[in-house]
């Protein structure tokens, strides 16, 4: 089939493409003999191998839509439908059965999501019911969520103390912005004023206002997902891009670990609808508004997210102003560029008032970056830990057996694949428009600021804070490979193929560790953000009965986070040092024997188990204890009574 | 027939019929900011009912609405207006991000607090929905968008196969009874509380604080404190043990005293133990034991249901 006109390049841009992704394979191959970091290991041969598979569909020149299309595999969608939904129920049983987001849960929530996507790919048009599909993935995405949600007492994550016991309280205790002035969420209060809106609308507490609110409206959220990827594709590869984000670890994980990012994201998927309408051709002004205002929304949310948004509606811009020279008509495209200017307009001015540290965030931001650049940047410097935990604290990564590394990423690879087979046949000409080359682009953007910066030891921009975001174009663009393969493939090789996808893509994403927080599959390698109610009564108790003048607490991370973020005790972390724990004044949990507790030995964090008379010596006086958690102080001082 | 030809035939006034959505949206919205102004005592059902709409869809559908009042499928101009779930889907959206923006507006000339908030969000969807209105209204009555023939499109078909049909709303409802158990199962405290022990000693300012290594040494009197706020009015036993410290562990334990307490309401129950060591050696140990029920005769740690420990040099 002969290709449509446009573009001035000599070549056909897909084999432009493939032949780049091809080199970047092929240099960045020998890497792994020099570090034994999995991505680096994993990633290029997998670039290579779907390259080498997009070049053998291509040069096959065969289109096998019809025969896709005849295969009458499924004629009432409704069958398939009724007994997936009566499988979510029952997943809402067994998380709640069980007590949380068990390996039988996560197991059964894979079988869910891959029956999900079988009817997606199996289903004939006629059989193939959006609205039907699209109520499983929701159904999946909330039953997901809300099991871990309900069933961890306190709140899951980190952050997620600070804002809302700290931030969003003090809002609450005062009725004003005022209580936030010296944060730097002062002109980034959307979570926070949402959140206590929420709860003196509903009568209930922050934690309780937050799940209600922000954790409905985030699953929702997929269905702006398959809203954008509509205006790009048929309804199919919609919906398989709304159930890939859904399902998707860093996705979930922002779903239960619920902060101004996840709010950021909401928006970042709505800015991107509203940039699609305009890449599309829908050059009202309603567009370009709704661009502005989720843009706007962004910059007053979170920081990372703005800047996130940033970049991909600059890639939307560098995309339309080199549309001459690339594939595809672009020229009923709306201009980008006037709302790239704005939102980088909108962005400097926050965050030029916006206090950080002792001085503003904008120039602090600099500083970090410049400090970056001159100290810690240097090739393969992967400095502090691996880029699939983020940049944050050591979460396991290091220490973590090859096979569980690479199941504990299975997921992602397998989306990575069909984002590379779909990233180079959006590049063909008769594929590409300016809105498919942006997705594609920024999602190589996307991932050259979670891999790239980092394999140079640059960790200033949060590199975990990015996947989420990085997903939804990578979601997009993955539909698209899928579509490729049905195309191009032979039938029997499709749907060998997308099967397999269907098969392996949930059940890996609900296992990563990212999107675990709340209880991970592998617990003694990855570290559990989430505690229950033995671990939250001592903080309660130490929080009120803790005299101001008493000794800082050690103990494990994130643990201590708790201590800290509640303002029960100025806490640090436990650390050995020559095989010994010598602090003053410990607590111990059962975690620290059991699980993936975080200390530092010898100087450096990393997750090590210790034992309960490693933590409260038998010389220490054993204070508090509920069973599972001891407060133990030493005997200095003690002259008897 | 072009465009151009449907745009001049049929423009005409809004009829109910093609702004149910609008009126809805409308109506909900100040139905919220009165009761909520009003603040009965609703239930969490019902408050939840009322709230949950009103942050997280209604506003954004009427300035959705307001946004794009054309139908999908009707191309107004070469482009085509969203679908129902783009619409939903952007209405979530554009709600979370209204309510928190009205907030900061009312923080910033009055208080962040409730009613002022649900007032302007109100507003924000009254003028929405009266832009949608007068926009719909301008548009000729085919390409106008209409909730309705939107929700009819999604189930057509819904009659073929009445088997299925039934079949999948029997799943449907079966799913939502058990998503909805597992959440009241999933809420709900399981009873056993969790019983803490601890050692207070006089703080700085008189006050009972927990003890620390800075306090307890010089104290001559330990408060012993037992908390469980889900087994109010429980009692307790706590057996006072002491044993010399020695090289090669601890010896000669004896019991120094017992005493039974009782929870109050809140679940916490309070002693003090008068240390009158008349033991001469030292170092010693003095170990607080807790039961639930009657101690043993030789009570020991690995019985006590919790236990705390004290060196005195």
């Amino acid at each position: 089939m002969p290709e449509t006109r446009g573009g001035w390049l000599p070549v056909a841009p897909d084999l432009l493409v493939v032949t780049v992704g091809l080199l970047v394979a092929v240099v960045l191959f020998p890497l792994r003999f020099l570090t034994g970091q999995l991505f680096i290991q994993v990633l290029p041969p997998l670039v290579g191998i779907a390259c080498l598979v997009y070049l053998f569909a291509r040069y096959r020149d065969t289109e096998y839509r019809r025969a896709f299309e005849q295969r009458q595999l499924g004629v009432d969608g409704r069958v398939a439908a009724g007994l997936t939904v009566l499988g979510i129920g029952g997943l809402a049983l067994v998380g709640a059965t069980q007590g949380g987001r068990t390996v039988p849960f996560l197991a059964a929530s894979g079988i869910v999501g891959s029956a999900i996507l079988a009817q997606i790919v199996l289903l004939d048009d006629e059989a193939l019911n959006p609205g039907l599909v699209l109520l499983q993935i929701l159904g999946l995405a909330v039953v997901v969520r809300y099991t871990a949600l309900l069933t961890t007492p306190g709140l899951v994550g980190v952050d997620s103390w600070t804002h809302l016991t700290e931030y969003a309280a003090a809002i609450r205790s005062e009725d004003s912005l005022t209580a936030i002035a010296d944060v730097k969420y002062r002109t980034a209060p959307l979570f926070h004023v949402l959140v206590v809106v929420a709860a003196d609308a509903l009568g209930v507490g922050l934690r309780g206002a937050t799940y209600a609110s922000l954790g409905l409206a985030l699953p929702l959220a997929t269905l702006l997902c398959y809203a954008t990827a509509n205006l790009l594709f048929e309804q199919r590869w919609a919906l398989l891009s709304a159930a890939v984000f859904a399902t998707s670890d860093h996705v979930v994980r922002w779903g239960v670990h619920i902060i101004p990012t996840s709010m950021g994201l909401v928006f970042f998927v709505g800015a991107l609808a509203g940039a699609t309408r305009l890449l599309g051709g829908d050059t009202r002004a309603s567009s370009y508004l709704l661009v502005a205002v989720f843009g706007v929304a962004t910059a007053l949310t979170h920081q990372i997210s703005a800047f996130i948004l940033l970049v991909v509606l600059g890639v939307g811009a560098v995309v339309q102003l080199l549309a001459p020279v690339l594939p595809g008509d672009g020229s009923r495209s709306g201009a980008l560029w006037p709302l790239f200017l704005l939102e980088t307009g909108v962005v400097v001015g926050l965050w030029s008032i916006t206090p950080y540290r002792d001085s503003v965030f904008i120039t602090e931001l600099i500083d970090t970056v410049q400090r970056s650049l001159a100290t810690s940047v240097g090739f393969l410097n992967l400095a502090g830990p691996a880029p699939s935990t983020g940049g944050e604290a050591a979460s396991g990564g290091a220490g973590t057996p090859i096979t569980i590394a690479f199941a504990d990423a299975l997921g992602f690879f397998t989306l990575f694949f069909a984002v590379v087979l779909g990233g180079v046949a959006l590049c063909r000409r008769r594929n590409a428009s300016p809105a498919v080359l942006t997705y594609a682009v920024a999602a190589g953007v996307l991932a050259v600021f979670t891999f790239g910066l980092p394999l140079f030891g640059f960790n200033t921009f949060l590199p975990g804070r990015w996947y989420a975001f990085m997903y939804v174009p990578m979601a997009v663009v993955a539909a698209a490979g899928c579509r490729f393969a049905v195309r191009h493939c032979s039938p029997r090789t499709a749907m060998a193929g997308l099967l397999l996808f269907a098969l392996v893509l949930p059940g890996a994403m609900a296992i990563n560790h990212k999107g675990t927080p709340d209880n991970p599959v592998f617990d003694e390698e990855f570290v559990t953000y989430a505690y229950d109610d033995s671990e939250l009564a001592a903080v309660e108790t130490v929080r009120t009965t803790r005299s101001d003048a008493a000794d800082p607490i050690y103990t494990d991370h994130p643990y201590r986070t708790v201590f800290e973020r509640t303002g029960a005790a100025p806490a640090n972390m436990l650390a050995v040092e020559d095989g010994e724990i010598t602090h003053d004044t410990v607590v111990y949990r059962q975690y620290q024997s059991s699980g993936a507790p975080v200390i530092m030995v010898d100087n450096t964090s990393r997750t090590r188990q210790v034992s309960p008379t490693e933590v409260c010596r038998p010389s220490m006086h054993r204070l508090y204890t509920n069973g599972d958690v001891t407060v133990c102080t030493g005997i200095d001082g003690i002259d008897g009574t | 027939m072009s465009d151009r030809t449907v745009r001049s035939s049929s423009v005409g006034a809004p009829s109910l019929r093609g702004a149910l959505d609008i009126a809805f949206a409308v109506l909900f919205a100040l139905l919220g900011a009165v009761v909520l102004s009003l603040q009965p005592g609703l239930s969490f059902v019902v408050r939840g009912a009322l709230v949950l709409p009103l942050l997280l869809v209604v506003p954004g559908y009427a300035v959705v609405a307001a946004l794009f009042p054309g139908a999908h499928g009707t191309p107004t101009g070469g482009v085509v207006d969203p679908t129902l779930v783009e619409r939903l889907g952007l209405a979530v959206g554009l709600s979370i991000a209204i309510v928190p923006a009205v907030g900061m507006v009312v923080d910033a000339v009055w208080s962040l607090t409730l009613v002022p908030v649900l007032d302007g969000v109100a507003a924000v969807t009254i003028a929405a929905g009266v832009v949608a209105l007068v926009r719909r209204t301008r548009l000729p009555v085919a390409e106008r968008f209409r909730a309705t023939a939107a929700l009819q499109s999604v189930f057509i078909g819904a009659r073929d196969r009445p088997k299925t049909q039934l079949f999948l709303l029997a799943a449907v409802l079966l799913s939502v009874v058990a998503i909805g158990a597992s959440g009241v199962v999933a809420t709900t405290d399981d009873g056993q509380g969790v019983t803490e022990f601890y050692l207070t000693t006089e703080g700085p300012d008189g006050e009972q604080v927990l003890a620390t290594n800075e306090t307890i040494g010089n104290e001559s009197v330990h408060g012993l404190v037992v908390h469980n706020p889900d087994a109010p009015r429980s009692s307790y036993t706590v057996v006072a043990r002491t044993g010399v410290i020695t090289a090669s562990g601890v010896s000669d334990r004896q019991t120094l005293g017992q005493t039974t307490v009782t929870a109050g309401p809140d679940g916490t129950a309070r002693t003090t133990y008068d240390l009158d060591l008349e033991r001469d050696e030292r170092p010693l140990v003095l170990t607080y034991l807790l039961y639930e029920n009657e101690p043993p005769a030789e009570p020991t740690r690995g019985q006590a249901v919790r236990w705390l420990r004290v060196q005195i040099e």
